[in-house]
């Protein structure tokens, strides 16, 4: 299946603000980090240190991704 | 009641809008764009939010401080775009029977807002350079593996 990504903040220096990957069988948050930092190994330390959100709810990184879920991955905040 | 927003925020607006009867302190706190980052100078900031998100985490946050504190009202409202210099990037308003409570509601209320709530800065930089903050540490880390 295909899911959508959308990431922010400084993750835009590594990745499109919304993209596609697509998933062989099933899989969790965790698996997904592990594509993006094997599709762009720069990314791994901030990658490490994000939120991830569904359905506009932070989750868990064994969260089990279903079809049509959009991924939102959320570097620390730096906002004020 | 909208807590980002796009447009520049007008304080002087905004504080004649909280007054309350029963208010003996009004505490308001403003976040401000400044010119210069890590010994850099800086021309202007810019930020963006997850707005679905942000928006319900700044109300629970303001929530939260309205029982803990026993506040009277209270408001915190972000800005997201391009914010020049010395321009209002993030207002809290809180008021209280007594200044006590007013002043650490609206502590409260900036720490968590600057730690949870999901707004990034980026610094654009006077020699043409820019980058994003918040991640000192993810910073290290790839660093330390290039």
């Amino acid at each position: 299946m295909e899911v959508v990504i959308h990431v922010f903040g400084g993750l835009r220096d590594y990745f499109d603000p919304r993209f596609y990957i697509k998933l062989l069988g099933e899989s969790n948050i965790e698996g997904v980090m592990d594509r993006l930092k094997a599709i762009n190994p720069k990314s791994t330390g901030i990658l490490d240190h994000s939120r991830i959100a569904v359905a506009e709810r932070f989750t868990s990184r064994d969260y089990v991704i279903h079809e049509k879920d959009e991924i939102y991955i959320m570097p620390p905040s730096s906002g004020g | 009641m909208d807590y980002i927003v796009e447009e520049p925020i007008d304080l002087a607006d905004l504080l004649g809008k909280y007054h309350h009867p029963k208010a003996g302190a009004v505490v308001l706190f403003s976040g401000e764009a400044r010119n210069h980052h890590m010994g850099k100078a800086v021309d202007f900031l810019e930020y963006e939010s997850y707005k679905p998100m942000a928006e319900r985490v700044i109300r629970e946050i303001v929530d939260e401080a309205m029982v803990r504190w026993e506040l009277h009202q209270a408001i915190c409202i972000h800005r997201v775009g391009r914010v020049d210099i010395s321009m209002t990037a993030v207002v809290v308003i809180t008021t209280a029977s007594h200044r006590e409570e007013a002043y650490a509601a609206n502590r409260y209320i900036i720490d968590r807002v600057k730690k949870d709530v999901p707004v990034w800065k980026k610094e654009h930089f006077s020699d043409g350079t820019s980058e994003w903050t918040g991640c000192d540490h993810c910073m290290e880390v790839q660093a330390a593996q290039h």
